[in-house]
């Protein structure tokens, strides 16, 4: 595993990088559905606090040339805008009465940390 | 305030009538057999964006599943976009494995057979050993293709009947001039579903589901207290086509992390009620209404594609038959492009968001085809709202009925 440090002030958030740091849209959407509704609310709950603080911080910095630290907190945040219709939205990790994700994958992505 | 509740949009339109409309074309393989000849060889159909090829020898390749072909697709060295089968003409390998690229030459990987930018033949190993080679008549078997609004669309037949300009008509025109040159970010998703192609393009054209289907999702943004039942602002019937326009709820109040999405990223937000949110200037035929509840518009071209355009984004369906009761499907978005990280998680979080209410929009989909092919529902009742619906099913008995009358 390489460095998982996040800038200072989301240190408290370092927890999850092994588990919500991840390298592309399908496979956060694979963690979402292989998670549990009560590991998803952990995740988005402990992030919920700090997640403006966050946004502010990223709006200071060009996407493309994110120092780590920052890269890291950004992949933390994609997983949580992956994570929140599961519980702003449904209550259970799949959609409710939705087709299986894993039959309408992502074939063009949307790089995570340049335009 | 929305202009919703008033309107009676198919009586406008007497010849379309208010009855029943019979289910046998949304799954018998017979006339599907028809429709592949009267209207998928014959309608201009989307291959791709201009941005694919924008220079010479930039190329890409379009599988149409409909008929297992493979369209190569590139910019020639005088600027033209030209159109190939992806076939060589030695043996009928592809030319080009490669989904997209870039080139001076494309060579078979079978025997080595290249040929330039404009189809032409030029390079066959060990040429001498042919009897008789003339390769002036080896180039590249060339597509029909023409580009609007930076759309490149294809046509299978030798000579269209109609250009592509006149095929989209006034549609073409109403959409003439949104920025779609903005959307440089590009996702897409691709499946099968098993549905009839007509039942699958029909189900984005009306919002008569959505306060029901989409009640845990996005109902909130689109139906307020003015408009519970997600009735439209406007159909708009013209030619082969139809567009709707979709009313959003100016009330919503996002929940915590999307609301936070919408607000740093705010032309990423798709589904925020505000209309248009990046300050383009639409053209006057996108909300023709001018309702300043409106978050989109859904232009449908005949026969397979559908395209949203809202303040911020766009994006489209494309819906590729490969039978009479499946399907082959892609939808492809195009975001503005994020400065800077933060409007990053708001292009994700749209993107999740589309992800998901289109999970609900297509799971009722297989559902559907089992019920029309065990004829437990042998007609459709439309709601006034769903008129578009009914335009397609008159539009596609109209090109079949031509497509006989032509060819006996």
């Amino acid at each position: 595993m390489t460095s998982q440090s996040l800038p200072k002030e989301f240190k408290r958030l370092e927890c999850w990088c092994s588990r919500w740091a991840l390298s592309n849209s399908n496979e956060r959407s694979r963690q979402r559905q292989n998670s549990t509704l009560d590991e998803l609310e952990e995740f988005y709950s402990s992030f919920l606090p700090l997640a403006e603080k966050a946004l502010i911080h990223l709006s200071g910095f060009k996407l493309g040339e994110l120092p780590k630290e920052e890269a890291l907190l950004l992949k933390l945040l994609l997983s949580l805008a992956e994570v929140t219709p599961a519980i702003e939205w449904y209550g259970q990790p799949r959609v409710i009465d939705g087709l299986d994700p894993e039959r309408f994958p992502a074939a063009l992505l949307l790089k995570d940390l340049s335009p | 305030m929305s202009n919703t509740t008033e309107t009676r949009f198919t009586l406008k339109h007497p010849e379309l009538g208010t009855g029943p409309i019979p289910t046998d074309i949304y799954w018998k393989e017979d006339f599907y057999e028809k429709e592949l000849e009267a209207i998928f060889r014959r309608a201009w159909l989307w291959a791709g964006r201009v941005e694919q090829v924008a220079k010479p020898g930039a190329f890409f390749v379009k599988s149409i599943p409909t008929f297992d072909a493979s369209i190569l697709i590139t910019r020639t060295s005088s600027g033209a976009i030209k159109a190939y089968h992806n076939t060589c003409q030695h043996r009928g390998n592809h030319v080009e494995l490669s989904s997209e690229g870039n080139c001076r030459v494309f060579t078979c990987p079978f025997h080595g057979w290249s040929y330039n930018l404009d189809g032409e033949l030029t390079g066959v190993p060990d040429s001498d050993a042919f009897y008789d080679l003339d390769r002036s008549s080896l180039s590249l078997p060339e597509v029909s293709v023409d580009v609007w609004e930076g759309f490149i669309f294809i046509n299978l037949q030798e000579s269209p009947n109609e250009t592509l300009e006149e095929f989209l008509g006034k549609q073409g025109r109403n959409l003439s001039g949104y920025p779609f040159e903005k959307g440089k970010a590009v996702f897409s998703y691709e499946g099968q579903i098993d549905t009839n192609w007509k039942c699958m393009v029909d189900s984005f054209t009306e919002a008569y589901h959505v306060p029901v289907l989409h009640k845990r999702s996005v109902k909130d943004s689109f139906c307020g207290p003015n408009n519970p039942h997600g009735r439209l602002l406007d159909v708009d019937l013209s030619g082969h086509h139809r567009k709707i326009s979709v009313a959003g709820n100016p009330e919503y109040q996002p929940r915590p992390v999307q609301g936070l999405a919408y607000r740093f990223s705010p032309g990423a937000a798709v589904t925020s009620g505000d209309g248009d949110q990046s300050g383009n200037q639409l053209p006057e035929n996108i909300n023709p209404t001018k309702d300043p509840s409106w978050v989109f518009d859904i232009a449908v071209f005949f026969p397979n594609l559908l395209l949203f355009v809202g303040g911020g984004m766009h994006f489209l369906h494309q819906i590729w038959p490969l039978s009479a009761n499946n399907v082959h499907w892609e939808m492809r978005g195009f975001l503005r492009e994020a400065q800077t990280a933060a409007e990053r998680f708001g292009q994700e979080n749209s993107i999740v968001e589309l992800r998901d209410a289109v999970l609900e929009d297509t799971n009722t989909l297989e559902r559907i085809q089992i019920a029309l092919k065990r004829q437990t529902i042998r007609e459709f009742i439309y709601h006034d709202h769903e008129l578009a619906l009914r335009y397609n099913f008159h539009t596609v008995n109209r090109w079949v009925q031509e497509y006989e009358k032509e060819t006996p």
